[in-house]
């Protein structure tokens, strides 16, 4: 009994029973992100990964906010924008 | 009687919560793709709502005032990191999302045993996600304590009303199901964004003219509070890259993040909100705010006090009910991510790491097996937070960066040709180790690096050592047993 539950886990190749039998050789789905839209995406990444250190300053002080909590508070707000644009440069169906 | 004005507004609100999920699900038959990913129908808006309720937990609130209470500076992270999964998730959630639609996957866990096609995978990846999500759940359960420790003035048994709070929504959630957390997520998004903008804007207001007041005071207090240490200093500039690309990289690792992707109506509705949900990390600037007003207002708080800073200030100032209002939104910013991390660690239970072979016409059975294993789980979480909790402290500190093990082979099984499953499983296996190794010898920070993204490289790195290794055993058997064969 105890052999026959566990026969997924002892024996992937027998797949026949549960949710594994969908067939995965057809084709998947072309993925459309272009190339264009990985480089839109990768100005926000990049600003708010390795950025952060080079705008790591008190001033100038923007609307009261320490330039630092500034700038990230820009970036964050304006990566919205930046996937936008990504979106729409995504390969057409 | 100001903490029975207090606790009954909570009281209400969490009721009236419960009350809405259910009410939102009492047309829906519950089979096990309803229950687990609400049966694949939200839309952009619902999900942006579940989304953000899961991920804005009342440690996204308490801990990021907290953290600019006590450190000032690297509590930016925060900010930034949300962000950054965000953008990187426009890529890789889709795919994931077209992959569950079309094997119809409800775990983060079935995704690795399909991907892979080794259910063993599967179930590592499963264990992975329970172990770290029951002290995840017992931390919602701290928070609540917390809040309404604070709510009570100190007058009720604390503990209890914790338990009493979390009964509550352990009923919610076995009656509704992810649906239901979906429309809890309603309101506390509505009651979250009161509280902040009353804790970021009219508190500093109130004390100090303006929240520039306020950055001006904790500055002369504290010049270097806004900026962050240099190079490799602790809560470096170093240690701040290393984290945001860390936690950027864990982002949606949770199980129950990736299950609300599979809740997802179409993968349009997933991108949308990869694209609107940092708008969402404005809250955090406020939450700030507050957290630099408590620091000027009610400074010396040390250890885990500092999490309660804001809210001691609300306390010590304001009326009960509007104690009772913040505290409400606190608790519900508990209750709500709770709900959904104890279903999807029940479903990664229920479907990956028991009840194997059960063919596809017993669906009724998955349900019910699921609701059982809510039960036992939510029991276990909450003993273990009772009876434990200096063991699970240990466990926490190292959740989010065990959570992110998972990261590279999500990655990678998005290439044409996935590596081996033990490769994956071999990485995320000397990922955790080397994780416990950090944690038990008190290390928290490796050359200025965050250590989980220590731990994650070395993942990826004995990831694609093992796929070569077993690639070439592989074509060496098949030589072998070709010769064997006379070809």
């Amino acid at each position: 009994m105890a052999h026959k539950l566990l026969s997924p886990v002892l024996y992937p190749q027998n797949r026949n029973q549960s949710y594994f039998m969908e067939d995965l050789d057809e084709k998947p789905e072309e993925d459309k992100s272009s190339l264009a839209s990985f480089c839109i995406a990768a100005i926000p990444f990049l600003a708010l990964t390795i950025g952060p250190p080079f705008a790591n300053r008190l001033e100038p002080r923007i609307f009261g906010l320490p330039f630092l909590l500034a700038y990230l508070v820009f970036w964050v707000l304006a990566t919205p924008l930046f996937m936008l644009i990504a979106s729409w440069l995504r390969r057409p169906r | 009687m100001k903490s029975i004005i207090a606790l009954a507004i909570i009281g209400c609100v969490i009721v009236a919560t419960a009350g809405l999920g259910i009410f939102g699900v009492r047309k829906v038959k519950m089979d096990p793709t309803q229950f687990i990913v609400g049966g694949r129908s939200l839309g952009a808006i619902f999900l942006w709502l579940l989304m953000a309720g899961e991920v804005y937990t009342s440690f996204t609130f308490l801990g990021a005032a907290g953290w600019a209470y006590s450190k000032g500076a690297p509590a930016f992270y925060i900010i930034c990191y949300l962000t950054v999964a965000c953008i990187l998730s426009f890529f890789y959630l889709p795919p994931i999302w077209r992959t569950a639609h079309r094997h119809s996957l409800l775990t983060s866990a079935d995704y690795f045993a399909v991907k892979y096609q080794s259910p063993l995978l599967g179930a590592l990846v499963a264990l992975v996600g329970v172990v770290f999500l029951v002290p995840y759940i017992t931390l919602q359960l701290t928070g609540i304590q917390i809040l309404l420790q604070i709510a009570g003035y100190g007058t009720i048994d604390s503990v209890l009303a914790a338990g009493l709070a979390f009964g509550l929504i352990v009923g919610f959630v076995l009656v509704s199901g992810l649906r239901g957390a979906a429309w809890a997520s309603l309101m506390k998004d509505a009651l979250v964004l009161g509280a902040v903008l009353f804790a970021g804007i009219v508190l500093p207001i109130q004390f100090f003219g303006s929240p520039k007041g306020v950055i001006d005071q904790v500055l002369k207090v504290q010049p270097n509070w806004m900026t962050l240490a240099g190079g490799t200093n602790n809560f470096g500039t170093v240690w701040f890259v290393s984290t945001v690309l860390l936690t950027g990289f864990g982002g949606f690792m949770w199980p129950h993040s990736i299950a609300a992707v599979y809740a997802a109506k179409s993968e349009e509705a997933v991108r949308r909100n990869a694209i609107i949900l940092p708008f969402y990390q404005i809250m955090l600037l406020l939450v700030y705010f507050a957290g630099f007003t408590a620091l000027l207002i009610k400074p010396g708080l040390k250890g885990s006090e500092v999490d309660q800073s804001f809210m001691l200030v609300v306390q010590e100032h304001y009326a009960p009910w509007v104690l009772g209002l913040v505290g409400a939104a606190g608790c519900l910013a508990a209750l709500v991510p709770a709900a959904a991390q104890i279903l999807a660690a029940a479903s990664l239970l229920s479907r990956n790491l028991s009840g194997f072979g059960l063919p596809a016409e017993k669906q009724e059975q998955r349900t019910a097996a699921t609701r059982l294993w809510i039960v036992l789980l939510s029991i276990l979480a909450f003993g273990l937070w009772v009876f434990a909790r200096t063991t699970l402290v240990g466990l926490l500190l190292i959740a989010y960066s065990g959570i992110t093990q998972i990261f590279p082979g999500l990655m990678l099984s998005l290439r044409k040709r996935p590596p081996h499953p033990w490769s994956v499983a071999i990485g995320i296996l000397v990922g955790l180790a080397l994780l416990i190794v950090f944690a038990a010898t008190g290390t928290s920070v490796v050359l200025g690096l965050n250590f989980g993204l220590v731990a994650l490289i070395a993942n990826t790195v004995v990831l694609f050592a093992m796929d070569m290794v077993l690639n070439q055993v592989a074509a060496r058997r098949l030589i072998k047993n070709c010769a064997n064969a006379g070809m």
